[in-house]
């Protein structure tokens, strides 16, 4: 795991911006439509700094997730600092902390904020990728809302630049009621 | 069970159990949310398709993504082929699956997926983990070079213990008449427990070298900071200032 650089806590408080407009990866991955952008705070980028975006090519409707991450150049590791996983067909559970959700099962959406996952005092992210969780402060409806809320919670102002990858539902994959 | 509170403690067992396992149907398919967790604390989902009565089970590259949010999944394509490999199940560089099962056999099958698409990300994680303290293992030489000026320092360096096991020592400070060797280690069980193992072993030996254990930060050891300090001559943190360790080298 990369040495987070000595400004993270600010940097994640801060407001942030895209800048310009993310180009999404259509061919890599063949479950998910990703990108990973850079973010700026006001005009000064922090190398590493960056939003990860994944939608399901499958569900237009659930299965998508957005983290905040540091990707030092010339290291092979990124860190997670921040996850949203809006309606996964995971399960997440805590483990004995933090108190006020201990032992917490969240069946559908649910993030794993940078407060809980961060240890000041160590300057680096709990071990084994945020295993703190909490729910959304409110579960997005559409894939729309659920950027929106993203842009909200990581405050990227900008939020709105992202477009919506031109794919529809896979008719395969649809609910078998 | 018998409860003598309100709570039917039954009905909270079957409820708890009923919920352990979850299956959502689609026209082409199953995801199945299994019992078995990623380190992040993930459940595993398996997706489970039909088709003239054999089953094709598939993690859905669950192991690959938990690993790719962590930047592992260098590690994570070397221990899902080592354990799909030895579990005769098969990976395609993301997803981990096994084709062609009877759908007699599909419970089975479901167990052996969903248990090594958790395995091969959690020794991906782990690796991340160690790899982690060799980036801390620069840090701390470049630190101790620019502290120590006038001394002779090396990284990665081997030397042989009380056991005759040959150790690499991450830091050595040396001079005309003394060795001192530092550590970086921190809360993981691996860095913890492989440096106590290092330093009792040059603790036996004759004219035993200075060994500095150097951590992040008391926190951060958790409740192997006892056995680090145990073993250790001094145990100092990464963030004190020059003048701590130019006492340390004094004081020896």
């Amino acid at each position: 795991m990369a040495v987070l650089p000595a400004d993270i806590a600010e940097l994640i408080a801060s407001e942030k911006s895209l800048g310009d407009i993310p180009v999404w990866d259509e061919k890599t991955d063949p479950h998910y439509i990703v990108f990973t952008h850079a973010l700026t705070v006001g005009t000064v980028a922090t190398g590493g700094f960056q939003l990860r975006v994944k939608v399901s090519r499958r569900w237009v409707d659930r299965d998508a997730l957005m983290q905040l991450e540091y990707a030092p150049a010339g290291k092979r590791s990124a860190v997670g600092l921040w996850r949203l996983d809006w309606k996964p067909f995971h399960t997440h559970g805590n483990k004995s902390l933090p108190l006020d959700v201990a032992f917490e099962s969240y069946d559908g959406s649910h993030q794993h904020p940078f407060a809980d996952n961060f240890m000041p005092e160590a300057m680096r992210m709990r071990g084994n990728n945020l295993p703190r969780g909490r729910p959304f402060p409110s579960d997005p409806k559409t894939l729309s809302d659920f950027l929106a809320l993203g842009g909200e919670l990581f405050k990227i102002k900008d939020i709105g630049r992202i477009s919506l990858p031109a794919t529809g539902p896979d008719i395969f994959w649809q609910p078998d009621d | 069970m018998i409860d003598f509170t309100e709570v039917n403690a039954r009905e909270s067992v079957d409820e708890a159990v009923r919920r352990l396992v979850t299956a959502t149907h689609f026209a082409s398919g199953s995801i199945v949310s299994m019992p078995v967790t990623y380190p992040s604390g993930s459940t595993v989902t398996l997706e489970v398709t039909l088709q003239q009565g054999r089953c094709f089970v598939s993690d859905r590259a669950g192991g690959f993504q938990e690993a790719e949010m962590c930047g592992a999944t260098r590690y994570f394509n070397t221990e899902a082929t080592r354990i799909a490999d030895s579990l005769g199940i098969r990976f395609d560089g993301r997803d981990m699956f096994v084709a062609e099962v009877p759908a007699g056999n599909l419970r089975g099958a479901m167990v052996v997926v969903a248990n090594a698409s958790a395995e091969a990300a959690s020794a991906a994680t782990l690796r991340a983990a160690d790899r982690s303290d060799k980036d801390a293992s620069d840090q701390l030489y470049e630190r101790l070079a620019t502290i120590y000026k006038t001394k002779d320092v090396q990284k990665n360096v081997q030397m042989v213990g009380q056991s005759n096991h040959k150790w690499r020592i991450s830091v050595l400070v040396m001079d005309k008449f003394q060795q001192w060797m530092f550590e970086p280690v921190t809360g993981n069980y691996i860095s913890a427990v492989g440096t106590a193992a290092k330093f009792h072993d040059f603790a036996g030996v004759e004219h035993a070298p200075f060994r500095a254990a150097v951590i992040k930060s008391r926190e951060d050891m958790k409740d192997f900071y006892g056995l680090v300090a145990g073993a250790s001559t001094k145990v100092i943190t990464i963030n004190d200032p020059d003048e701590t360790f130019h006492k340390l080298m004094a004081a020896a």
